[in-house]
């Protein structure tokens, strides 16, 4: 006769209670349609860094901080890091606060990697888990040194491809795979539905990100099919096919898979980088929308997650609004490449 | 007793007498001033306002009153923190503030940079400490770690066990190695080793093949570490004396707390005053101001205006239909202390009738219901009426206050009728007492305990009378509105049916004529509702048929009458914890020379508990009461509420 | 063979029990939610506090309704009445309303108070709104609990 609660119901999970109240309150602190517009409206970059001092909860992220490029992107990053391992230290965050830590730590494999094989030695890092002292110890020849499964094969995998292929992209990508298969075996895990279909779909995202870029950055095919790993999303020659394919056939495919409100114009693709951009950002725009939905859900996984993905968006929005603040951009401009805000 | 009548004004004055007319009226606190529709002038401009500065003078004052918070040297108490005490003052006196905070302000911000650097001082040097702490043992100056010009050193750190391997593949490579031995923390074993330079890619290797790594500092260090660790533990002493005493002098800085309020609500009402400012309409010679004002109040804004000048003209209308006016309640000041359960509902549209008289009367009676209790009610009462007239609170406090003191009220009417006086406690009094029992008795009207069903039927009964105000109140609506057939058809004979119903019930039980005079009635009624209900449709077949099901609301009505049985529920229940406080303590009464202590102690936790608990479900269920099976007969909410311009404050009171 | 007390008093048991159980559970995940916000933003306490006790009612009316049979069974005056076992059997079916439904209500209510909790940590001026959501689930106990009095009320001893 007791109704179990822990299991997933109806109106969602309540063993995420206790972070569903933690991201409300810190739900304060997203930026909005107008905290944009009046950042938009300061005239250097110290009057803009004042007014984000005034959100809730981002007031000491730039005290103390130089207005440097460098300095202001590495406190934005270790402030988002900060919520994310917050969120990571209580169960049952740690499920989705995964998702999050992986850019991360995979930004620092490839990091860690490329100076290895270049034969100098890492001063600055990004903030990650791992553990550098045993991935540098297993780098450096200890095959018995602890690392999780998945950072073996991948650093395997990619110092097997190096010498194959001799270019350090080779190693980016097998890591960029290494990565979507992760996401996608995520995906496969998650009991919500709705995160589910999210990750499925910044998967294939992902790939079609990868396949405009490559086209602008005219890579050959050959080391494109070390960023493929097998799932039923996105068949291989499809892939292969669009990567070399004429414009008009990778708007026809686009539309093919259900994605064709990613062109900014109708029907039209063109490998033109402030054309990519848009469509990146119609990409970005497309995945927040689909979280947005749910955020108003009283338990479950879904609001946390959105939270999390809106800070992300966050950071990208306030790094292009300081920047280009500290370049003296146009606010137009700024406003172009603007994503939308969770809450409007 | 009523949503206050509001007249739409409109100024049009030569721009030079603005500012006057501004502060007269920013003064007057009368007249909510709306941005307009464009329909008078051809070419407006609206002037743009430097509200940028002002906003930056709230935020720098708003950083002082935190920073003075931050480093208070007392934190205030929690009745301090739940009801702010504001600060009195006349007119005249915040008028003229003149608080020249920018020196304070400058002052504030350095100290804080100090203190930021204090502390990141701190950290590096309590990190260090800790390193040096490590290799406390070391008895060689740490420049030698640098080297010579033959020769270099390293420091090692590593468990006893890797000892004997570390020698022996020393040993082996043969390398001429000195090395001085210093006992580690944990354990670990210290090594100071110096070799001839020329063998350090043979040294680096052995201490690879034994994955040891020689000690690097966090920065070059001169002196042994005792020398070291002293020369830290001083600086860190220095830095902390510092720091306590810059704190010591922020702590000192609470005394001006009070003039940044006063200045911080003085800037405020003056943002107050530009932003209004940019609701204006100008051209090159006038200006135009337009808003609501409370039709008694008319006359006083003409006057005030008539101060400044001569070159000025205002009109005044009724408001057009559909506009959206805004809504301020009147009422008196005993149904004034309920206002809040409206406003927290959501204030009615200008158009309706203003429920909060009702709700009051009802509140009163159903929190008395439900609390039901003559003691408890006493409490309450009067902990409530002292409160609101002595704490030094805001007004909306005190009203809410004062709300809860009369349901307190309530609960001594009702808990006199129902002979319970905390429980049955009145019971039980030694024979020189009983005198309060006879009282008791004689002024009880329905035991509830051992006869509920009267006391059940009592709250239904009180449940069918507010229902039959709401359509009542929705006919009357309707009538103002001159929508004279829904009145009739819709509410009016809905109200019939039901009367006519409750007679016929009341009828069979006590009177057999009622009933027979009720019967035709509703007989009466039900083919009335049938013609009419359905008189929206086309089709005449499904007038009829939607006709007939919508006696099925008939179902509706039952199910709210049955909602206030929750009153008769509630109340007994807030009864039966008082006599279970009373059994409880008398348990323990019994036991010798502290017996009656205990006793006591125990039924006054319980009482205090019960009062708190039965409070709180009192003013939860008896606003539910209101809002779901009053309201929803005639109320339409979407009134937004009347802010007049006015002087916005935080912190002070003017009087 | 069963007095009838047993049935009488495992009536009065399971009242007290399941209500309170189910307001153990309700009070519990609305406090998670509020020890979230709380983390962020200590200054609601009180608020939260006052959420948090909303669901708690429906121990109380079960504590009623076992109080109530035992005043019934004349167990606290020190002058017990004989009970057979039909009517021990009665006293035990009058006290389920309020036991099963205050269980389960509870635990309704503890999420709705929860989720309300959510809602005044984003607006903190919506509190007393906020208040009256989980009171809405809260009905049902109280007409459980009617049920019982009114059951019990009814029964000859």
């Amino acid at each position: 006769m007791i109704t179990d609660l822990r299991k997933p119901s109806g109106s969602g999970d309540t063993r995420y209670a206790y972070l569903v109240g933690r991201v409300r309150a810190l739900e304060r602190g997203l930026l909005t349609q107008r905290t944009l517009e009046n950042l938009l409206r300061s005239e250097n970059l110290e009057q803009a860094l004042r007014g984000v001092a005034e959100i809730p909860y981002w007031g000491d992220v730039f005290q103390n901080v130089p207005p440097r490029i460098y300095d202001i992107d590495k406190a934005l990053v270790s402030h988002y890091w900060q919520t994310i391992q917050e969120i990571n230290s209580h169960s049952p965050g740690d499920e989705i606060a995964r998702f999050f830590i992986w850019p991360f730590d995979f930004s620092e494999m490839k990091l860690i990697l490329k100076y290895r094989l270049a034969g100098k030695t890492l001063e600055e890092t990004y903030p990650t888990t791992l553990n550098l002292v045993r991935v540098n110890r297993f780098l450096g020849g200890e095959t018995r040194e602890y690392l999780p499964d998945l950072w073996i094969k991948a650093i395997n995998d990619s110092l097997e491809a190096y010498e194959n292929y001799r270019v350090i992209q080779a190693v980016e990508m097998v890591l960029d795979r290494h990565y979507l298969e992760q996401v996608y075996l995520l995906a496969q895990e998650m009991e919500s539905r709705v995160l589910k279909n999210w990750l499925l779909a910044f998967v294939l995202l992902a790939y079609f990100r990868a396949v405009f870029r490559a086209r602008y950055q005219e890579r050959k095919g050959e080391l494109m099919r070390l960023l493929y790993f097998p799932q039923p999303l996105f068949p291989e020659e499809k892939f292969i096919e669009m990567l070399s394919a004429p414009a008009e056939k990778v708007a026809e495919e686009v539309d093919n898979f259900g994605f064709d409100f990613l062109l900014p114009e109708k029907g039209i693709f063109r490998d033109d980088p402030s054309y990519l951009a848009e469509i990146e950002r119609n990409m970005d725009n497309y995945l927040l929308d689909f979280i947005r939905s749910y955020r108003w859900k009283a338990f479950g996984p879904e609001p946390v997650f959105g939270f999390l993905w809106a800070q992300s968006i966050d950071v990208k929005n306030l790094r292009l609004v300081l920047e280009g603040k500290y370049f003296g951009l146009e606010s137009e401009k700024i406003k172009s490449k603007l994503r939308e805000c969770y809450y409007e | 007793m009523a949503i206050s009548a509001m007249e739409k004004v409109g100024v049009i004055a030569h721009h030079s007498l603005r500012k006057g007319i501004l502060d007269q009226l920013q003064d007057l606190g009368v007249l909510e001033i709306t941005e307009d529709e464009k329909d008078l002038f051809d070419e407006f401009v609206s002037p743009s306002v430097e509200l940028g500065e002002l906003e930056r003078r709230l935020g720098e004052l708003s950083y002082c009153l935190d920073f003075i918070d931050k480093y208070r040297s007392e934190k205030l108490g929690i009745a301090q923190s739940l009801f702010p005490s504001p600060i009195h003052m006349e007119k005249e006196d915040f008028l003229s503030c003149s608080f020249d905070y920018i020196p304070l302000y400058k002052t504030f911000l350095d100290w804080e940079e100090e203190l930021n650097n204090i502390r990141s001082n701190l950290n590096r040097l309590n990190s260090n400490l800790e390193f040096m702490k490590k290799i406390q043992s070391v008895e060689v100056p740490l420049e030698n770690l640098r080297g010579t010009l033959y020769t270099r050193s390293f420091l090692l750190e590593f468990p006893p066990k890797k000892k004997e391997a570390l020698e022996e593949k020393l040993k082996e490579r043969n390398l001429a190695w000195l090395r001085e031995e210093f006992p580690g923390k944990g354990g670990n074993v210290l090594w100071w080793v110096i070799i001839h330079k020329s063998e350090e890619e043979a040294m680096e290797e052995v201490l690879a093949e034994l994955s040891l790594s020689p000690v690097s500092l966090p920065q070059p260090f001169e002196g042994t570490p005792q020398e070291i660790i002293e020369d830290l533990e001083h600086r860190i002493g220095e830095l902390q004396e510092e720091q306590s005493k810059l704190i010591e002098k922020a702590a000192l800085q609470e005394k001006f707390e009070k003039e940044f309020k006063i200045a911080y609500d003085y800037y405020l009402s003056l943002w107050e005053r530009y932003q209004s400012e940019t609701k204006l309409l100008k051209t090159k010679e006038t200006c135009y101001i337009s808003g609501w004002v409370k039709k008694e109040d008319l006359p006083l804004v003409e006057e005030s205006i008539s101060q400044v000048g001569k070159e000025w003209v205002l009109y005044h209308r009724e408001p057009k239909e559909g506009e959206s006016v805004p809504v301020s309640l009147e009422n008196n000041s005993w149904v004034n202390n309920f206002s809040v359960l409206t406003h927290l509902y959501g204030l009615p549209n200008y158009t309706e009738i203003d429920p909060t008289p009702f709700v009051a009367g009802f509140f009163f009676f159903f929190f008395g219901m439900c609390l039901g209790d003559v003691i408890y009610g006493l409490v309450l009462a009067l902990s409530g009426f002292i409160a609101a007239a002595c704490l030094d609170i805001s007004d909306s406090t005190k009203l809410f206050l004062r709300m809860l003191a009369w349901g307190g009220v309530g609960a001594i009417l009702v808990g006199t009728f129902t002979g319970s006086w905390l429980g049955d406690l009145f019971d039980y009094f030694p024979p020189s007492l009983s005198f309060l029992t006879t009282l008791k008795n004689g002024l009880m009207v329905i035991d509830p305990l051992n006869n509920p069903l009267p006391m059940l039927i009592f709250s239904l009964g009180v449940g069918i009378v507010q229902i039959l105000v709401g359509i009542m109140l929705a006919v009357m609506k309707e009538w103002k509105r001159g929508n004279y057939a829904v009145a009739i058809m819709d509410h009016l004979s809905w109200f019939i049916f039901l009367v006519s119903i409750v007679m016929y019930i009341v009828g069979i039980a006590v009177s057999p004529l009622l009933a027979s005079v009720a019967l035709p009635i509703i007989i009466g009624g039900v083919i009335f509702l049938v013609a009419t209900q359905g008189r929206h449709q086309k089709n005449p077949i499904m007038k009829f048929l939607s006709g007939l099901l919508s006696l099925y609301d008939l179902v509706s009505y039952l199910g709210d009458t049955l909602s206030y049985s929750r009153l008769f529920a509630l109340g007994l229940s807030s009864t039966i914890i008082a006599i279970l406080a009373r059994t409880l303590g008398s348990l323990f009464g019994g036991y010798p020379y502290i017996g009656w202590l205990i006793a006591l102690i125990v039924a006054l936790v319980f009482h205090l508990f019960n009062l708190l608990m039965s409070g709180l479900g009192a003013f939860v269920h008896s606003a539910r009461l209101q809002y779901v099976e009053f309201f929803n007969k005639f109320y339409e909410d979407g009134g937004k509420s009347f802010k007049p311009f006015g002087y916005k404050t935080k912190y002070v009171k003017i009087s | 063979m069963i007095d009838g007390l047993a049935f009488a008093l495992l009536g009065s048991a399971l009242a007290i029990g399941l209500a309170g159980i189910g307001s153990a559970m309700g009070v519990g995940i609305a406090g998670e939610a509020g020890a979230g916000v709380l983390t962020e933003d200590p200054n609601k306490f009180g608020q939260i506090l006052l959420m948090q006790a909303l669901p708690g009612t429906q121990g109380i009316y079960g504590l009623l309704a076992g109080f109530w049979v035992l005043i019934k069974l004349g167990l606290f005056g020190g002058t017990p009445v004989e009970i057979n076992v039909a009517q021990g059997l009665q006293i035990l079916f009058a006290c389920l309303p309020v036991a099963i439904v205050g269980l389960v209500s509870g635990v309704y209510q503890g999420r709705t108070s929860a989720a309300s909790i959510g809602m005044i940590a984003r607006r903190p001026e919506e509190t007393g709104r906020a208040i009256i959501l989980p009171a809405m689930v809260e009905t049902y106990a109280v007409l459980a609990l009617l049920a019982t009095i009114l059951l019990l009320n009814s029964i000859q001893v």
